[in-house]
Order: C-alpha cells, then sequence, then structure tokens
C-alpha cells in the first residue's frame, strides 16, 4: 500500500511536470516574435526542414499511396505507380 | 564543385579577418555531396510484401545549382484484396495483379501478384536571386504493368527578411496502364470473360500555392493549398466487384468501374518546433476532399529526442481517416441494376488507419550517418469482407557526405 501512495505521487508529480512542459512548449510553439538573420542558427538545422527526412517522405507517400485514396499536400512532383 | 572549391578559400579568407586567431587556420573544404543508401521491407500479415532499394546522390553544382537525383528499384509480391467477396463455397474469381497469374482458391477474395519496379527522380534548383529560387522536377516510374512519367515546376520567392516564403508550383504527369494480358478489361465485363480493350491512360495536373512563416527562433510553420485534376483512365484492371446469386451462396465476380475524371484538393498544414531542451516537433495536418466524395483527415506527429553524441530516437504517430467514395459497393444483390460506377476496392471505402513508429538514427563519424526505424501499421475497413490490414515495416539508410 506504501508503494503503491508513492508510485501514485510519483506518477502526480511527472504528468504535472509533463504538462507543464507541454503547456510551456505550446507557449513557445505560438509566441510570434521578430527573428534577426544572427537568430537563425536553430531554424537553419537540418532537423528543422519543412521538408523532413527526403528519404523517410518518399518511403511513407509510396506507402499511404499504395492504402489509402488521398495523396498529396505537401508539395507537386513525384512518382506515381500502379501498387496495390 | 568547381566553383565551390573557388569560393571557400575566399570565405575561409575574408572570415580569418574577423575572428581573432583564425589567421593561420587551414583552408577547409566543406563536404558539399551527400549519398544515401535506404533500403525497406514492407510486409502485411499473409498478403504483400515489398522490399525497395533507394540511392540518393545530391549536391550542389555551383553556389547557384543544387542537384538530387534519386534511383529507387521495388520488388512486390504476395496477395492483395480482389475486391470480390467469396461466400462460403469459397472464391470463383482467378485473377492476376501485376504481373504473374495466380489462383485465388487458398485464399478466397486475394490475388496474388509478384512484381518489379525501377523509377527514377531528378531534381535540379537554381537560385535566381538572393530571395528566389526555382525548382524543376522530373521522374519515371516503370513496371511490367504501369508506366509513370511527370515533371514538375516550383518557384519559391522570400521577403526581405526571409521570415516568409511564398510557393507556388505546377505539376503534370501521364500514366499508361495495362492489365492482364496486356490490355485493361472491359468495365462491368464478367471477369472470367476476359473482354480486354486497348492501354488505359491518364492525365494529371497538380497546381500548389503555398507560404511558410517564421513564428520565432524556433518555430516554423507551412501551410499549403493543392488542386489536382485527373482525365483518363482511372479503373483499377485488377480489382473485381462481387454479385451475389438468389440464394446468397455463390458470387460471380465483375470488372469494377471508375468514373474517368477526378477532381483533388487539399489544404496541408505543418509546423517545426525545437524546444527549449533542443528537442525537435514535427506535427503535421492534412484534409483532403476529392469529388469521387472521398473526404479525408491526416494527422502526424514526431518528437526527436536528440542526445549529446549526435544520436537521436523519435517516436512517431499517424492518424489518416477517410470516408468512402460516392460509388464504393460491396458486392451488388443479384435483382439490383447495375451502375454506371462501381468499386470494391478496400482503398475507397471507410477506413481508417493509424501508424506507430520508432526511428533512431547514430552519428558514425562526422561525415556518415545511419538512421533505422520500425513503424507499425494497422488498418480499419468498414463494409468489406478484408476488414483490417497490419503491416510492418523497417528502413534504414545511411548517409554519407563527401566532396
Amino acid at each position: 500500500m506504501k508503494h503503491l501512495s508513492k508510485l501514485i505521487l510519483f506518477t502526480s508529480i511527472c504528468s504535472l511536470s509533463a504538462c507543464g512542459t507541454m503547456k510551456q512548449t505550446f507557449n513557445d510553439m505560438r509566441k510570434v516574435e521578430k527573428v534577426k538573420p544572427w537568430e537563425k542558427n536553430i531554424l537553419a538545422k537540418d532537423e528543422m526542414k519543412l521538408s523532413g527526412s527526403p528519404v523517410e517522405s518518399y518511403f511513407d507517400s509510396h506507402i499511404y499511396f499504395s492504402k489509402e485514396a488521398s495523396t498529396g499536400g505537401s508539395g507537386v512532383g513525384g512518382g506515381g505507380c500502379g501498387c496495390n | 564543385m568547381a566553383a565551390i572549391k573557388k569560393i571557400t578559400p575566399l570565405l575561409a579568407a575574408a572570415s580569418s579577418g574577423l575572428l581573432p586567431g583564425a589567421a593561420q587556420s587551414q583552408t577547409v573544404y566543406e563536404n558539399d555531396w551527400n549519398l544515401d543508401f535506404a533500403l525497406l521491407n514492407y510486409s502485411e500479415e499473409d498478403r504483400i510484401d515489398v522490399t525497395t532499394l533507394a540511392t540518393t546522390v545530391d549536391g550542389r553544382l555551383s553556389d547557384d545549382d543544387y542537384v538530387k537525383v534519386r534511383l529507387a528499384l521495388d520488388t512486390m509480391s504476395g496477395a492483395t484484396p480482389s475486391g470480390e467477396t467469396p461466400t462460403e463455397n469459397g472464391s470463383t474469381f482467378t485473377g492476376t495483379s501485376g504481373g504473374s497469374s495466380s489462383t485465388s482458391s487458398s485464399s478466397p477474395g486475394l490475388t496474388s501478384f509478384d512484381d518489379t519496379r525501377l523509377e527514377f527522380d531528378g531534381n535540379w534548383e537554381h537560385t535566381r536571386s538572393r530571395i528566389s529560387r526555382l525548382n524543376y522536377n522530373a521522374y519515371v516510374s516503370v513496371e511490367s504493368d504501369y508506366t509513370a512519367i511527370g515533371t514538375s515546376i516550383s518557384y519559391q520567392r522570400d521577403n526581405a527578411k526571409k521570415t516568409k516564403t511564398w510557393t507556388i508550383g505546377f505539376g503534370g504527369s501521364y500514366d499508361r496502364i495495362t492489365g492482364p494480358g496486356n490490355g485493361t478489361p472491359e468495365p462491368l465485363s464478367a471477369a472470367n470473360n476476359n473482354i480486354t480493350n486497348g492501354v488505359g491512360k491518364k492525365n494529371t495536373y497538380d497546381l500548389l500555392v503555398g507560404r511558410s512563416f517564421t513564428i520565432n527562433s524556433r518555430t516554423i510553420t507551412q501551410l499549403n493549398y493543392s488542386i489536382s485534376s485527373s482525365s483518363g483512365y482511372m479503373t483499377d484492371p485488377y480489382k473485381v466487384y462481387s454479385v451475389t446469386s438468389a440464394t446468397d451462396t455463390s458470387t460471380t465476380a465483375y470488372n469494377e468501374s471508375r468514373p474517368e475524371s477526378r477532381q483533388r484538393q487539399s489544404i496541408y498544414w505543418k509546423l517545426v518546433h525545437q524546444t527549449r531542451k533542443n528537442n525537435n516537433i514535427h506535427m503535421s495536418a492534412r484534409y483532403y476532399s476529392d469529388d469521387w466524395d472521398v473526404k479525408s483527415l491526416t494527422l502526424d506527429y514526431k518528437h526527436r529526442f536528440n542526445r549529446f553524441n549526435g544520436s537521436y530516437y523519435e517516436p512517431q504517430f499517424r492518424f489518416y481517416n477517410q470516408s468512402k467514395a460516392s460509388f464504393y459497393r460491396q458486392n451488388l444483390a443479384f435483382d439490383e441494376a447495375t451502375p454506371e460506377f462501381i468499386s470494391a476496392d478496400t482503398r475507397l471505402s471507410d477506413l481508417q488507419s493509424i501508424t506507430l513508429a520508432m526511428k533512431y538514427g547514430y552519428l558514425l563519424k562526422s561525415e556518415a550517418r545511419i538512421n533505422m526505424r520500425l513503424s507499425y501499421f494497422y488498418q480499419t475497413v468498414e463494409d468489406n469482407f478484408f476488414d483490417t490490414n497490419k503491416a510492418l515495416t523497417f528502413d534504414i539508410n545511411y548517409s554519407l557526405k563527401f566532396d
């Protein structure tokens, strides 16, 4: 019982902490600021590209094109196929 | 490459004057080219198995010209739903789907296939000015029963501060489709009668308008609107539908029939953010609709946890919900009139898909990286004999930078 109480307390603290982090992240995402050229170092990173990983996007679009009726949205061009 | 080599020492020399202590530094050439080998294995439970090998080379030809070339090879085998609704007496339809023939007696409602596809995709981005770029793309995809060629051009223009970008793109493609016996089956004819027409041809034109915004130093977002118009042969030459007998104990398979035009449109939104703990969030949403009455919503979320040594792990989640096409029917009763358009293809039904994935990336050395991903795909299909589909995907890619 004692262990269970500790577990519940620990889980509650973690949940509140995660909630707080999520709220902070959400606030950071929507905070509109003017970005100076020298403040773009993070935005210039590969992992910040809107296009994401090209290989991963290629594989994913190929699979979902074959299994679902919807396609496109993120760009124009790319290969078609008669995939089943 | 030659142009880069000329410029890099000049930049190094110029920057040495700005940075104290850098005057004696050696000239450093950037690794301008990237070579990527990727392997994917997609395996459905008791159905399709696909292995894809893809090689990509990309890099700068000059300060203003960036090129990317990809060559991919798919080998596909296994069984796929034909559209037929089997009864307790089994399946009456013997079909093919992409290459070799098969019988479906052991797996009612499924047709086996075995095919290989080769794809070439080339991309060239040309920088026109400090704030504008043109991107040209062309591709060819060839398999035994399907050939697709396409081209596109897109123009990107930044604002003066490079915090906002407009994108406009046009694309066109031509597809050539054949079914069993190097022709396409006569729509609505009995499948076992093997009445075939000529080769199916399809043209597609795409238009995309997009806008990206820098929200703050850690967040960037994008909003796209795209429309697409296709005309020509849109029917799947391997798909059939069933007509049940009066006693409901057997069915007869007929070739499906789809409209010869399709207008699609979608709104796509994406946001990329780096958290205060230097992890990356990629989230996107797409709303899609077309004049076949298919409407869908796609939500995608990726959270990359960066580790100190250049490695990372990235859990991914994707949700997809789709409403059925207006002419989708699982089967017809024997006394029902045959509609002009009908398809029992699972992909045109009401369906939901969920993908859970975990990706891991590791920096081998400064010029090489390896990424691997394991994904689980689960799909539920309503009003169909095959009401679920499960697939496991593993992909791995090795990326190497070189001069």
